[in-house]
């Protein structure tokens, strides 16, 4: 049992088939899911899972949803991004995230491990995304 | 009706009898009340002991923050 950081095979698929919309404006509802360290997250997974999803004060099954950020181009590059996203007033404890489309089945986008446990304590936990460009966005199509 | 000599001797008895009684609800009322006076002087002292203590009490912890780049 591991998290391991991967953009989902099947949304790989699920793009080519327009299943996923990461438009500001009408786009479909993403969520990011915190997961405990004997969760199963990679590659493989197609949906978001209850299972051995992380809980704790303030923190509801399902995570919370993100907010998107136009998809944009640099160079071949495509890429899209999300704003950091805050649990406030947490007591939790996670090994990593799962962002997936609510609107759609909640179908996975991708799985991110965090290298560690990582806890917050009657705090703020900030997942913060990386800077939105063809190298570093947090979903990337070279 | 008068009241015969032996009615009168009677019903000074009751009275005395009624007295007694009174009298002693009476101790009894005054023991109480002191119990009670000494109840409330000891929970002025707790409360003021407690509120003394919560003077010197530290603040709660903060919470403790984290955050994570995916």
């Amino acid at each position: 049992m591991a998290i391991t950081t991967a953009m989902t095979t099947s949304f790989k698929s699920e793009v080519l088939q327009a299943l996923h919309n990461f438009l500001l404006s009408g786009g479909n509802t993403f969520k990011l899911a915190l997961y405990t360290s004997s969760a199963t997250l990679g590659a493989a997974t197609t949906a978001y899972s209850a299972t051995n999803e992380a809980s704790g004060t303030n923190y509801s099954a399902g995570g919370s949803s993100l907010t998107r950020v136009d998809p944009t181009t640099s160079g071949t590059t495509a890429f899209t991004d999300f704003a950091d996203l805050v649990f406030s007033t947490v007591t939790v404890t996670a090994n990593g995230c799962l962002i997936y489309n609510s609107t759609n089945s909640n179908r996975a986008v991708s799985a991110h491990a965090f290298g560690g446990d990582v806890t917050a304590t009657a705090g703020n936990l900030t997942i913060v995304f990386p800077t939105p460009d063809a190298t570093n966005a947090i979903l990337r199509i070279a | 009706m008068a009241m015969t000599l032996s009615g009168r001797l009677q019903r000074i008895r009751d009275l005395r009898s009624d007295i007694a009684d009174l009298v002693t609800q009476e101790f009894r009322l005054k023991c109480r009340l002191s119990e009670l006076v000494s109840q409330r002087e000891t929970l002025e002292l707790t409360l003021k002991a407690v509120e003394e203590y919560s003077q010197v009490l530290p603040d709660p912890p903060a919470g403790q923050s984290a955050e994570v780049k995916v």
